[in-house]
């Protein structure tokens, strides 16, 4: 008899634990508890009540009398098990509990108020049981939320790190990859830039110091900002690329604006130079010309002569660059020799290259070259050059030259001007072709100009299909330029 | 103190009272796993005077019960059949042992202290997740009946353990080992022994002052909660269960439990309360006093 109710007994508890460990969340603990007791006593009413906001109710909203009510506030507070006698039959009162704390009470209405022994254990193992699990079940759940709080955060920090313009990478110490937000992609394949980040971000890792770094690459230019940072005790390089393109432009237009304000008020300048010349002397010669001599009569109109003429290039120029500036000059090609206008050109500036002590040579490959391209504005080009090879002649040394030459090949001409000037430093390079470039804004030389001559003649060249550079240039030492002209149809 | 010898000490615990036939049926019950509510309310109604006790203690403030209880099976129902169980071994326990009185010992007091041990004994059991409340109850509440039996068996010893340990401000164990005699530990062991009671209860008898000396795995953790639980019942009750020492929760007691200072003070904080609520729980009087005929009679 004694050992049929210990197979008994072991037989329940085992049940009882398999139907436990299916409860996966704090719903079906309730239905389990439920069908867990219904399996040994018929249920006539169940009551599920958990403390939500310091007072007790029903979790599933059940009506309750006041009776039951005190019941439950009881085996919440006591956390025992009790079988109270209401009318035919019992209240069963079965307080879930972990240590001290009563996690919920189980209330159960039978018709029954005899009990065994046994049916009580029962309640208590399972009580006890369910305690256990319950109180995993919230701190589960209690898990589940803050993950989902943890993930609610991060999703906002990617929206927030990728809807950023600037591209964000995170290097480790071997310069792998570590994190990149999504605007990295706009660069992933611009490989020789993700070769200067390497380069910067391998510095920053390196000196552990912030990097900050402007470059320019295929027209665009970029702001990189490296600085080491430390995470999980491993060092990195946090990098922003930020494209700044926009605002370089912006910056360019300002800088143009500024320099076409400055042109205007040096062309007024330059104008006025040769205007107050044919005035003063003019005006010379209707006060004194009764007592002026012949000889100075006709210098004085000489001089106002070549003023006269002085401005009228000045003004041809400022007309040319309007043409150009507003695409209606046209080329007005003819066939003529290019050796025959450059000894022209040659000897019309020995006057300017007497007065800067410049010697002005030519060697030429041949005696004649035909071209067919439009002789006035190659003249302009190349004069243009050479005016500034006399222009910018270094005072300093003892003597100055210019010397131009002249290649011939089968479809074009090459001309080179070389002079052993101030020179001019590598990084004005491309820009001394801009419009209105002078370096430093005209303050640091005694040199007149408008600051348009080679920008013109890199106009003409290029209308022409022909290139301008300089081919080398030292601060110093001197510059040579170098123009390419096609020979034009012949 | 050797002039007693051990047979002679052996002789008089078995002159003690042992829990007669209903008492012992009714423990026989109580863990029988078939037994139900009628079996056991016909045991306890042989003694109506026994069932009206129980029945009083249900209905006190310890158990805060919801509504009245004026039924015994309504209290075995409610309460649980080793709660009932406990209650009658309780009532056996005072008639049996503290029906007599003594100039140098309060046994008023001794009796809370048993009481309250109880209530620690079965609180604890709840924080530290024990599951088996009911015989932490009993393990707690029985665990110094040997100082009871002691004054039987050999009072002028008891005296001087008491008289020492009140003056010299230690404890009842310490005052015991000074004087060399018997320990009360051992004496519980072998009143327990004697009654056939289970094998927690002696080890609690036996090892509640020294829990490190219970080498068993199987009462380690009861032995361990008495320990506890009685060390802080006697901070709270100094000097009810002739312990005058200041004393301290045992280190082994402590780790065994998992118990941490936080967890400790608020089970610490609780019992002061419970015990506040059960004064007349633990009240000697109560479970003393004979009530009045009538009263039992409307009730049975």
């Amino acid at each position: 008899m004694q050992s049929q109710n210990e197979t008994n007994i072991f037989g329940r508890i085992s049940n009882i634990i398999m139907e436990l460990s299916k409860i996966g969340d704090i719903e079906s603990s309730y239905s389990t508890l439920s069908s867990l007791i219904n399996s040994m006593v018929k249920t006539e009413e169940e009551y599920f009540f958990a403390e939500k906001e310091s007072t007790l109710s029903e979790i599933f909203n059940h009506n309750y009398s006041r009776d039951i009510y005190d019941l439950i506030k009881w085996g919440y507070s006591q956390g025992d098990i009790s079988m109270f006698p209401e009318g035919e039959g019992s209240m069963i009162i079965l307080p879930i509990s972990k240590g001290p704390k009563v996690l919920f009470v189980y209330a159960a209405y039978v018709k029954l108020q005899e009990f065994s022994n046994e049916f009580m254990m029962f309640l208590r193992i399972i009580a006890f049981l369910m305690g256990s699990l319950y109180e995993n079940l919230l701190l589960y759940n209690e898990i589940l939320d803050k993950n989902a709080i943890i993930e609610k955060n991060k999703n906002f920090l990617d929206t927030l790190i990728n809807g950023s313009i600037d591209s964000i990478i995170v290097y480790d110490k071997s310069m792998n990859i570590y994190f990149k937000n999504s605007s990295y992609d706009s660069i992933s394949d611009n490989s020789l830039l993700l070769e200067k980040l390497h380069d910067i971000n391998i510095a920053t890792i390196d000196s552990n110091k912030r990097q900050i770094v402007e470059l320019e690459q295929d027209g665009k230019f970029y702001s990189i900002e490296s600085l080491p940072i430390y995470f999980e005790q491993e060092s990195f390089a946090l990098c922003f690329i930020r494209d700044i393109s926009g605002t370089k432009e912006l910056e360019k237009l300002k800088q143009l604006d500024k320099m076409k304000m400055e042109f205007l008020s040096m062309m007024s300048h330059e104008l006025r130079t040769p205007l107050s010349a044919v005035k003063a002397y003019s005006e010379t010669i209707i006060t004194a010309f009764e007592d002026m001599d012949r000889d100075t009569t006709l210098a004085f109109l000489t001089t106002i002569l070549t003023e006269a003429n002085h401005l009228e290039k000045l003004l041809n120029d400022l007309l040319d660059f309007s043409k150009l500036e507003l695409k209606t000059l046209k080329l007005e090609p003819s066939v003529f020799d290019i050796v025959e206008l450059i000894n022209d050109i040659v000897n019309s500036s020995e006057q300017a290259a007497t007065a800067s002590k410049v010697t002005v040579s030519f060697e030429k490959s041949k005696e004649h070259i035909k071209v067919n391209l439009d002789k006035s504005r190659v003249r302009q080009a190349v004069n243009n050059i050479l005016q500034n090879a006399i222009k910018f002649c270094d005072r300093e040394k003892e003597s100055s030259f210019a010397k131009i030459s002249l290649d011939d090949t089968p479809s074009s001409v090459e001309i080179k001007v070389e002079d052993n000037g101030i020179g001019i430093n590598e990084k004005y390079y491309s820009k001394v072709f801009e419009k209105f470039f002078k370096v430093d804004s005209s303050l640091t030389y005694q040199v007149q100009g408008t600051g348009i001559g080679l920008s013109m003649a890199k106009e003409f060249v290029e209308m022409h299909g022909g290139s301008i550079c300089i081919e080398k240039s030292t601060e110093g030492i001197g510059t040579t330029f170098k123009i390419n002209l096609p020979k034009g149809v012949l | 103190m050797a002039d007693i010898s051990i047979k002679e000490i052996t002789r008089k615990i078995e002159e003690l009272p042992t829990p007669d036939f209903i008492v012992q049926r009714i423990v026989s019950i109580a863990s029988s796993p078939n037994a139900s509510t009628k079996e056991l309310n016909m045991a306890i109604l042989e003694s109506p005077s026994m069932a009206a006790k129980i029945l009083k203690m249900a209905n006190s403030a310890y158990y805060a019960m919801p509504r009245r209880i004026t039924k015994l099976s309504q209290a075995i129902n409610i309460l649980g059949f080793r709660s009932v169980r406990n209650l009658a071994l309780s009532v056996f326990t005072a008639k049996s042992f503290f029906s007599r009185e003594f100039e140098y010992f309060n046994t008023k007091k001794v009796w809370s202290h048993f009481m309250a041990t109880a209530i620690s004994c079965e609180l604890l059991s709840k924080f530290i997740n024990f599951p088996d409340r009911e015989e932490a109850f009993l393990c707690g509440m029985l665990h110094d009946l040997g100082k009871m039996a002691m004054s039987i068996v050999m009072p002028d010893v008891f005296e001087m353990i008491v008289t020492v340990a009140k003056h010299k401000k230690i404890s009842f164990s310490k005052a015991e080992e000074l004087l060399e005699t018997y320990s009360h530990q051992q004496i519980g062991r072998m009143l327990f022994e004697n009654w056939q009671m289970s094998e927690i209860m002696i080890a609690s008898a036996t090892f509640h002052d020294s829990p490190s000396l219970c080498k068993s795995e199987d009462s380690r953790t009861i032995v361990n909660l008495v320990s506890v639980a009685n060390t802080t019942v006697n901070i709270l009750l100094y000097g009810y269960s002739g312990c005058f020492d200041i004393p301290a929760v045992s280190d082994e007691a402590w780790n065994n439990l998992g118990l941490t200072p936080r967890k400790y003070l608020n089970y610490f904080e609780n019992l002061k309360i419970k015990i506040k609520e059960s004064e007349d729980f633990m009240n000697l009087s109560n479970v003393l006093d004979d009530l009045q005929e009538g009263e039992l009679d409307g009730t049975v």
